[in-house]
């Protein structure tokens, strides 16, 4: 809700970077002789990372696909377990390290480590089945998450995800003929699903060539281009909080997902290169293009730039993304953005009382009351919070913190409430089963 | 993976801020005030000056002494303390004894501030609070009449709304209405100058410290309730720019209703809020025994706000606002 600015002079309004009119010749990085692969093992909302991991640490009886030493080949998808998410080797190598990894809120993942080398593992072969983009999809660029029901609607990102990245918008200038495969893989998989491209406010005629696809001009500010005030921008109407978008009839795709399930759909090879913004301590953005499963260090090491203790490694943008404690940690399928942010650059966080100004209210795009909600989740009530003062409503922008004046890390708070609601309902659930 | 010796600092997102903090907040408030104060200054010299510094500096040290009790972190010290000290002597006469000031403030920092929590905390503004303490305990000190004796003055030396509520409406007309807006009436240190007032709370206002909602419907309440008895009864009750341009009126709007902790947030709640405020400070001029009752205005709608923060709009996606 960025009302009431009439009368603001010191407004924080956050604007979505934007790609010159001539989109910049890109910055290719030569293919790495080792990648790490994120493979998510987490179980789903509220079971916890504990059993997640404890699967990965292989308890008897559990047998994983895959195996240290295994050969594998380029654009293999490689599962642990048979039902399992999958990722896509980008090179052809041998697995050399598999080792857990544990993320934020509750998340597991297995790390697969791969050395290039001359393998004996048989090149894919096998053409590509139409089904095959289900298992593949979480492992291309841009990540799309695609639904097991037919949805009503799916929209096209062409902003960011984050304020700094502008990968989507380069996608849609320059891989027209892939954008259009993806609309027909999207046609003829979902018959009766319309399609919605998003793209800035007043550039709406230059894409109305994209055939079978509606328009629809967003205004880059931030956070416009989140799923659920797309949702709201192409229907009108505003999705229910307590479910997810996909149970509204809606998936929503970054620009480049698209592009990279239309490239797979077309040639057969899924698409390994990641789009990357990447901005230095000096505050100058690159964009290149990746191979995922990259350490970032190797990215940089490109670039020029320089990474030192203490600085932070930002993936996936300033407001949304997660700092990471080492520069082996790789790109990933969802990594928009890569910042360097100096030591002294950052915004440590404080914990004083909430002086009650109203900050976050104002900005909150969902309406949420920030400042009572704040005041639940600092006693721990999260269920209360959950009920009375809609924490489920929150879509995850950062505002909140961004513009409080006492530093506090509301959206953190959030998060951490999010996950440990879930959590609770979950094992409430799991309790009423044992019981009945 | 995680071979690397090279270790980053970790943190949890927005990894950016807007750049603004409670300590600026705090300053940027005391400077809007500052067109309010100067003239005052100027025009009767050291007494005032001496009420305004003791006030900020003894609740400076007030609040150094409770929170070194209370074992309080020193970046508590966000300048709140301070602020609070110069709204209390803005509501006082130039003619306060220094025990009464030093005191006020204690209270303020004491009972206003530090026994909640310290800034953000208190459900009451500590400002008016302590003003109505005093008010309540020493009416005398807050006696206008006798702080001008010793001053040559070429306006009428008369405290116009005690005028008013003594005379009837038709005091009103001694007073030129250029003369309050320009502060030239016999008023407490920081409400005289309606002018300097509506620059500082206008600049307030621009930058957004101020909620504009709080401030203008604080205002509307006051000329609508005056206009409303101003018609009732014209011989007894004064019209409605005459309540806007004397008393603390323009203080109260600008610098006490929208201050942070007592205050609501959301539009519709603000809206009331300042309404409410503006309605009950003509009430208690009008048919109570205070001249100017604007402080227990204030703490009244204070005592409302948990009430009206529960007005709000649903948020985005929710179906009703309790499951």
């Amino acid at each position: 809700m960025i009302v009431n600015r009439l009368l603001t002079l010191g407004s924080s309004r956050l604007r979505y970077a934007l790609l010159p009119p001539t989109p910049p010749d890109l910055d290719p990085l030569p293919a790495p002789r080792s990648v790490t692969l994120l493979s998510d093992q987490t179980l789903g909302h509220g079971i916890g990372g504990r059993e997640a991991l404890l699967r990965l640490k292989q308890i008897p009886g559990k047998e994983f696909k895959l195996k240290k030493g295994d050969a594998v080949a380029r654009g293999q998808l490689l599962e642990l377990f048979d039902k399992g998410h999958a990722v896509i080797s980008p090179i052809s190598g041998t697995v050399t390290n598999m080792t857990p990894y544990v993320g934020d809120y509750g998340r597991v993942y297995m790390t697969l480590t791969i050395e290039a080398g001359e393998t004996d593992a048989p090149p894919q072969t096998e053409s590509f089945q139409r089904s095959d983009m289900f298992r593949a999809a979480p492992a291309l660029p841009g990540k799309p998450d695609l639904p097991k029901t037919p949805p009503l609607r799916v929209i096209i990102n062409g902003l960011g995800s984050d304020v700094l990245a502008t990968n989507n918008q380069y996608v849609l200038k320059t891989r027209q003929k892939d954008l259009e495969a993806g609309l027909e893989w999207i046609r003829s998989t979902w018959p009766s699903a319309s399609a919605h491209l998003m793209v800035v406010e007043g550039q709406q005629q230059e894409w109305n060539r994209l055939k079978g696809c509606r328009v629809h001009g967003v205004a880059p500010v931030y956070p416009a281009a989140s799923p659920r005030l797309l949702h709201r921008t192409v229907t009108g109407e505003e999705a229910p909080s307590e479910a997810s978008l996909i149970e509204a009839g809606t998936l929503v795709l970054q620009a480049e997902a698209l592009a990279a399930m239309g490239s797979l759909y077309a040639t057969g090879i899924p698409p390994m290169q990641k789009l990357v913004q990447v901005m230095g301590k000096d505050g100058i953005g690159h964009l290149i293009s990746v191979c995922i499963g990259t350490p970032v260090s190797k990215v940089l090491e490109h670039l020029g730039l320089k990474a030192e203790y203490g600085d932070r490694l930002i993936l996936g943008g300033p407001m949304t993304g997660y700092a990471v404690y080492t520069d082996d940690f790789p790109v990933c399928p969802d990594t928009d953005t890569l910042l360097v942010q100096a030591a002294e650059k950052g915004v440590p966080s404080q914990t004083p009382s909430c002086i009650n100004c109203g900050a976050c209210n104002r900005i909150c795009p969902a309406r949420v009351p920030v400042n009572l909600l704040l005041r639940v989740l600092e006693a721990g009530h999260y269920g209360e919070a959950a009920e009375s003062f809609d924490l489920m409503s929150c879509i995850d922008c950062g505002l909140c913190s961004f513009v409080c004046p006492g530093r506090i890390p509301i959206f953190q708070y959030i998060q951490l409430a999010k996950y440990e609601h879930r959590r609770q309902v979950a094992e409430e659930a799991q309790n009423q089963e044992v019981a009945e | 993976m995680m071979s690397s010796a090279t270790r980053f600092t970790v943190g949890h997102a927005p990894f950016m801020h807007c750049g603004q903090s409670i300590s600026i907040r705090h300053l940027i408030i005391m400077a809007a005030a500052l067109p309010a104060i100067v003239p005052t200054v100027l025009r009767f010299g050291m007494p005032a000056l001496a009420v305004l510094l003791l006030a900020v500096g003894s609740a400076m040290i007030w609040e150094v002494l409770f929170q070194g009790i209370s074992r309080k972190p020193s970046s508590a010290r966000d300048g709140g303390a301070a602020l609070t000290g110069l709204l209390i002597a803005m509501l006082m006469p130039m003619a306060m004894p220094w025990w009464a000031v030093v005191c006020a403030t204690g209270l303020a920092v004491a009972l206003g501030r530090e026994i909640y929590g310290g800034t953000g905390t208190y459900p009451f503004n500590p400002a008016a609070l302590v003003t109505a303490l005093l008010l309540i305990s020493w009416p005398h000190l807050y006696d206008l009449d006798r702080t001008f004796l010793n001053y040559t003055l070429d306006f009428p030396a008369i405290w116009p709304l005690v005028e008013v509520k003594a005379m009837g409406a038709e005091a009103a007309f001694r007073f030129n209405m250029g003369d309050l807006f320009m502060g030239r009436e016999i008023a407490y240190i920081g409400t005289g100058c309606a002018a300097g007032l509506l620059i500082g709370g206008i600049f307030l206002m621009l930058t957004g410290i101020s909620r504009w909602e709080i401030c203008l419907s604080f205002l509307a309440g006051i000329l609508l309730a005056a206009t409303a008895f101003h018609l009732m009864n014209p011989a007894l009750y004064a019209g409605p720019l005459f309540h806007l341009l004397t008393g603390s009126t323009l203080l109260v709007a600008f610098f006490l209703m929208p201050e942070d902790a007592g205050s609501p947030v959301l539009p519709l709640p603000m809206m009331l809020f300042g309404l409410g405020g503006g309605i009950l400070v003509i009430i208690i001029r009008n048919l109570g025994v205070y001249g100017d009752g604007a402080v227990f205005a204030v703490l009244l709608m204070n005592l409302l706000t948990p009430i009206l923060d529960r007005m709000r709009p649903k948020a985005l996606g929710r179906s009703s606002w309790e499951k």
